[in-house]
C-alpha cells in the first residue's frame, strides 16, 4: 500500500542496514502457491479493493479522509480472515456432524440424521460468522467513501458489480483478466469496463515475487500500472501493492489489493 | 556542526571562518628594511580526538555527528508532498506521533588535514612588513553513515508484517538500508565526494606594524585581509567544504610583548575578524535534523559569524638562537546569520544553529634561528625554524584536537 510505503524513510543517512531490524517470515513465492502441484487457490479474486489518491492534499478534511481510509483498510484483512477462519471450522463442523443430512435429509449411505440439535447451533454460526462478511463489505464502503471524500478516485470492481462474472488470475502466464476496473456513463447509466491484461511481468525482489501489468486506459490517453506483491494470508492468497494512472505530465497514485480463496 | 560536515581548514596561518586549532606564534617583530623572507609551514592535523557539543562536553565524533530522527523529521524530508501528506497520515493511523523517535542516523566522521603554507615576506619601513600567505590544503574525510531502526520503527515493521504488509515492511528496510543514496539523488545532491582533496584556501596579505615604546615593551599591530582562493564547494555538493571564507574578510590584532628577564618575555595578543557578508546559492533544510534538501535558494544572504579571542605566551630564550615558548588562546565566534526569501525564515534558522563557537588551545614550541651564526659566517643560510604542537583543551561546537606543524622562514636581501 502506497501510504505505507510512503513511511519511507529518509532521515539522516544510511549506507547499511540497521542490523537490529527484526528478520521477517519469508512470504510465499507466487510459483509455489499459485501455480502448479502446490497450487490450492481459486482463480477467482474474491475481493478487490482499487483507488487512486487524490492529485494532493491540502485540506484538514482531505487528511482526516486520508486516515480514515488507512485506518479502515487496516481493518478488512483481519476481518476478512475471521471470516474465513469461522467459516472453516464450521464446514468442518457440518461435514463431521453429517448436517446436510441431519438438516435437508440429504442422506448418503451411512449417515445419521441424529446430530439435528449441534447442526442446528452450526448452522446458526454460520449465520452469525456470515455477519463478519457484512461487516467487511460495510468496512468497504467505508473506505471507498473516505477514498472520495478526500478527492480520490475509487474504481469500480466486481464488488460494485456483483452480478458480473468474477474477474481473474489465471494460472497459465498469470493473465488478469478484470470483468470491472473502474467504470463509465454508457447511455445515461454507468458500466463497469473490462480489461484483460494479458500476462504479468514477473520479478522477484529480495525473498518476494512481484507482479506487474502495464495497459492503456480505455477512456484516457494514460496507461495503467499494477505493481503487487503476493502473499499467503490464512485462508487466502493476497495480492496487493501499488497502482499507478500515467499520462503525459500526469502521475496519480493509489493502491490495489485482492484476495484468492483457498479452494 | 550540521552534519554535513563543514571541513575547515586548520592550518598554519590560516583561519577558516570555523575556530579550529591551529599553529600560533605570537611576536611583535618585524622584517629589516629591504629584507625578503620566503617560507613554507606544514602542518599536520587529526579529529580523532572527538568534538566539544553545544553544551560544551566533548564526545566522541560518532555520537556528535550522529542524530535521532523522529517521525516528523521523517515526513518532513519527504520531497514528494502528496507521498508526505500520506506517510503523515499512515503515521498517524498506526499511532507514530511526530516527537517519537524512531531511529538514529549514525555517522562515523574522521577528518584528517596535512597543509602547506608557503609565505612570501619584505621588511617595508624599519617598523613594517608584508606578508602574503598561501597556503595549500590536502583533506582526508572518512564518512560511514547508516540508520540504526528503533524499537519504535522495529515494532511498526512488525505490525506491517502481521496485517501482511511484507511489501510495506521490505520497503522501509530497503529505504533505510540505501537511505543516504537515495536521499542525495532525491534531492539532486552529486553523492560522491572525494575522499582526498588537494586545493588551494584563503590567501592572507598581512601587514604588522611595530611600535617600539621602551626597552622593555614594545607592540604591533596586524592587519590582514583574507581572500578566498581555490575550491569551494558547489551548492549541489553532498560534502560542504568550507575550506576557504567564501568571502572577503579582515582581521585586526595587536600583540604586547614584555621582557620580564633578559631570557623571559611575556607575550599577549586580541585579535578580531570581522567577516563581509555575501550571498550565494544554498540548499535550505526543511527541519533542525537534518540538512538534506531540495530546496534551493539563489540568492541566500549569509554573513558568518565574527570571530575574536586573545592568547598569551611565555618564551623562555634558551640561547640567543633558540627558544622555547608555550601559550594558551581563548576564542570565539559569533552565530552565522543566513537570510532569504524563498522559504519560511524558520528554515534558514536551521542553518544558523550550533554555529556559535567557542576554542580553547594550548600549544608548546620551539624555535631555532640561525641568522646570528649566518652573520657570524657559521652557517651557510639564514633560516628560522619553528616546530609547534598544540592541542585543544576545551570549546563549543569544535573539533577537538591535536596538530603538529614546523615551519621554515629563509631571509635574502
Amino acid at each position: 500500500m502506497k501510504t505505507l510505503l510512503v513511511l519511507l524513510f529518509i532521515c539522516g543517512c544510511a549506507k547499511e542496514i540497521s542490523k537490529d531490524v527484526a528478520p521477517y517470515r519469508e512470504p510465499p513465492r507466487v510459483s509455489a502457491v499459485w501455480t502448479g502441484s502446490e497450487r490450492r487457490h481459486a482463480e477467482n479474486i474474491d475481493v478487490m479493493v482499487a483507488f487512486l489518491w487524490p492529485a494532493e492534499i491540502t485540506t484538514d478534511l482531505q487528511r482526516r479522509s486520508v486516515e480514515t481510509a488507512i485506518a479502515t483498510a487496516r481493518k478488512l484483512k483481519p476481518q476478512k480472515a475471521a471470516f474465513l477462519q469461522g467459516r472453516r471450522v464450521l464446514l468442518e463442523s457440518f461435514a463431521r456432524l453429517q448436517c446436510e443430512c441431519a438438516l435437508n435429509g440429504n442422506c448418503r449411505e451411512g449417515e445419521s440424521d441424529q446430530n439435528w440439535e449441534e447442526c442446528s447451533q452450526v448452522e446458526e454460526d454460520m449465520s452469525r460468522n456470515n455477519e463478519k462478511l457484512v461487516v467487511f463489505y460495510q468496512l468497504v464502503e467505508q473506505v471507498k467513501a473516505s477514498v472520495i471524500a478526500a478527492g480520490g478516485e475509487w474504481l469500480a470492481t466486481n464488488i460494485d458489480y456483483p452480478l458480473l462474472p468474477a474477474s481473474r488470475l489465471e494460472v497459465a502466464g498469470l493473465r488478469l483478466v478484470l470483468e470491472a476496473f473502474g467504470d463509465a456513463p454508457v447511455e445515461g447509466e454507468l458500466a463497469p469496463l473490462a480489461y484483460d491484461l494479458g500476462n504479468a511481468l514477473v520479478s522477484q525482489a529480495g525473498l518476494r515475487t512481484k507482479l506487474k501489468w502495464r495497459f492503456p486506459h480505455q477512456l484516457l490517453p494514460g496507461e495503467w500500472i499494477i505493481d503487487v506483491g503476493v502473499s499467503e494470508e490464512g485462508e487466502s492468497l493476497l495480492f496487493q501493492g501499488d497502482l499507478y494512472y500515467e499520462a503525459p505530465g500526469v502521475l496519480r497514485r493509489g493502491i490495489i489489493q485482492w484476495e484468492h480463496n483457498k479452494i | 556542526m550540521p552534519l554535513i560536515l563543514f571541513l575547515v581548514l586548520l592550518a598554519a596561518d590560516v583561519h577558516a571562518t570555523m575556530l579550529v586549532n591551529r599553529q600560533q606564534f605570537l611576536s611583535t617583530q618585524v622584517l629589516p628594511e629591504g629584507l625578503w623572507t620566503f617560507g613554507v609551514s606544514h602542518g599536520r592535523w587529526t579529529s580523532t580526538a572527538g568534538s566539544y557539543g553545544d553544551n560544551g562536553k566533548l564526545q566522541g565524533n560518532r555520537d556528535y555527528f550522529s542524530r535521532d530522527v523522529d517521525y516528523d523529521a521523517m515526513t518532513d524530508e519527504i520531497s514528494d508532498p502528496l507521498e508526505r501528506e500520506l506517510a503523515r497520515a499512515a503515521f498517524n493511523v498506526y499511532e507514530r506521533s511526530g516527537k517519537e523517535v524512531a531511529g538514529r542516523a549514525v555517522n562515523d566522521v574522521d577528518v584528517q588535514q596535512n597543509s602547506n603554507t608557503y609565505v612570501l615576506g619584505r621588511g617595508l619601513t624599519k617598523r613594517s612588513s608584508l606578508f602574503i600567505a598561501v597556503p595549500v590544503v590536502t583533506l582526508k574525510t572518512s564518512i560511514r553513515s547508516r540508520f540504526v531502526a528503533g524499537e519504535s520503527l522495529n515494532r511498526l515493521t512488525s505490525e506491517l508484517r502481521s496485517e501482511g504488509q511484507y511489501a510495506q515492511a521490505e520497503e522501509i528496510i530497503e529505504r533505510s538500508r540505501n537511505a543516504l543514496n537515495e536521499r542525495l539523488a532525491e534531492t539532486g545532491y552529486n553523492s560522491d565526494f572525494p575522499s582526498e582533496l588537494t586545493t588551494v584556501a584563503n590567501i592572507y596579505l598581512t601587514h604588522r606594524y611595530e611600535n617600539v615604546a621602551g626597552r622593555k615593551a614594545r607592540w604591533s599591530a596586524e592587519s590582514a585581509l583574507v581572500i578566498p582562493a581555490g575550491k569551494s564547494s558547489d551548492v549541489d555538493d553532498f560534502l560542504y567544504l568550507r575550506i576557504n571564507e567564501e568571502q572577503y574578510s579582515f582581521r585586526q590584532s595587536g600583540t604586547l610583548a614584555f621582557d620580564a628577564h633578559p631570557r623571559l618575555r611575556l607575550l599577549t595578543n586580541a585579535y578580531y575578524h570581522f567577516r563581509f557578508p555575501f550571498e550565494k546559492s544554498r540548499r535550505i533544510p526543511v527541519n533542525s535534523t537534518s540538512p538534506l534538501s531540495s530546496d534551493i535558494d539563489p540568492s541566500t544572504q549569509v554573513r558568518y559569524g565574527d570571530s575574536y579571542g586573545a592568547s598569551a605566551q611565555t618564551n623562555f630564550m634558551f640561547t640567543d638562537s633558540t627558544t622555547f615558548y608555550g601559550g594558551v588562546s581563548r576564542e570565539f565566534r559569533g552565530a552565522d546569520k543566513v537570510s532569504g526569501d524563498r522559504y519560511s525564515s524558520r528554515r534558514y534558522d536551521y542553518l544558523e544553529q550550533n554555529t556559535t563557537q567557542e576554542l580553547d588551545t594550548a600549544y608548546v614550541g620551539v624555535t631555532h634561528n640561525t641568522i646570528q651564526s649566518f652573520l657570524a659566517k657559521k652557517f651557510p643560510i639564514p633560516v628560522d625554524a619553528n616546530l609547534q604542537y598544540s592541542a585543544t583543551t576545551a570549546g563549543k561546537n569544535a573539533f577537538a584536537s591535536q596538530a603538529v606543524a614546523l615551519t621554515m622562514l629563509v631571509f635574502y636581501k
